[in-house]
């Protein structure tokens, strides 16, 4: 019954966290999907189809770029992605904003967790 | 099901541009083989993507409203097309079976006056009774239609069968006739006779075989 909301919220901070998996090295899709699920503990398990959008849209941005790997023997080529200098600029800036609309939220929510 | 498969059936469904459909297919592709090569199966890829139209479903959620209206655009244009080429199919087929009319001798298959001759040729076989030579030259259909009693019969409805003795013949009137791609030389051509004029309509099929007849 909640999926909606839960799916609305988590929405919201798909971008910062792509980008902060981004800035370590280089990433694909699945692999992207598999460290989201792993470090979130579960909380973040994204479909291609949530997934795809966002680095779309973060690539329209030039915050990050991609780029296809060679095919090496059976194992099809890759397209990678990897944070922009503007995207690594950005990141503690979007950082900054979601932690203050986590305190916000917390203000308002303290009183029935 | 396969996963090529698989994937453009989820490609096939994404509300997107051309070339944003192009991309996802490509890099599903390449992450399923990434899932796969990592130890997944197939159906663990499918279980946990989500059936076709799921995975559709999700993209269509996610990715921005221009590709949508990308994509209706070029359904619209697509939709367009289509409705023009079936439009210009059902006209050409329309086209193809009306029947075109030329000159006779314009196609290089029939001679005016061999045509002439023959159609006076019949006229004078029904004018002597020689049916056995009106079927000889006639094609398949109208062998089996040609006999003494439909002759006698259609003669019967002119002037109760008496047309008298057999005077000229009139001017010929020759066209060619190209039906449901089969050519045809068609002479309209009047005789006088004794009692009456009748004007014979004689088609004769590109073998120069009688194919129909008709007077009145």
């Amino acid at each position: 019954m909640y999926e909606k909301y839960e799916r609305q919220m988590k929405k919201g901070v798909l971008d910062m966290l792509v980008l902060k998996l981004l800035g370590d090295e280089p990433k694909y899709g699945y692999q992207l999907i598999n460290e989201m699920k792993e470090k979130s503990k579960g909380v973040f398990v994204l479909k291609e189809g949530t997934l795809y959008p966002v680095l779309y849209r973060l690539e329209d941005e030039l915050f990050i770029e991609s780029k296809w790997s060679e095919a090496k023997g059976k194992q099809m080529a890759r397209k990678y992605y990897r944070v922009t200098d503007a995207g690594r600029a950005a990141l503690p800036e979007i950082a900054g904003t979601w932690k203050e609309i986590l305190l916000g939220i917390a203000q308002i929510m303290e009183e029935d967790l | 099901m396969t996963v090529k498969k698989y994937v453009n059936s989820i490609t096939r469904r994404v509300e997107c541009s051309r070339e944003k459909r192009e991309e996802i297919r490509q890099q599903l592709l390449s992450d399923i083989s990434a899932a796969m090569e990592n130890g997944e199966t197939l159906e663990c890829v499918m279980e946990r993507i989500g059936t076709v139209e799921e995975a559709a479903k999700e993209f269509n959620r996610n990715l921005p409203e221009n590709e949508r209206k990308i994509y209706k655009k070029n359904r619209r244009i697509r939709i367009v097309c289509e409705s023009v080429a079936v439009i210009v199919l059902l006209s050409f087929g329309v086209y193809r079976m009306m029947p075109k009319s030329t000159e006779i001798g314009e196609s290089g298959v029939f001679e005016k006056n061999v045509v002439e001759d023959m159609a006076k040729q019949v006229i004078e076989d029904l004018n002597t009774g020689d049916f056995d030579a009106l079927r000889e030259n006639a094609s398949g259909i109208m062998r089996e239609a040609i006999s003494a009693e439909s002759l006698e019969e259609a003669k019967q409805q002119i002037n109760e069968g008496d047309f008298g003795a057999f005077l000229s013949f009139g001017k010929p009137y020759m066209v060619e006739m190209e039906q449901k791609g089969e050519l045809f030389a068609i002479v309209q051509i009047s005789a006088s006779y004794e009692n009456t004029s009748i004007t014979y309509t004689i088609t004769f099929d590109k073998d120069m075989k009688l194919s129909g007849l008709y007077m009145k």
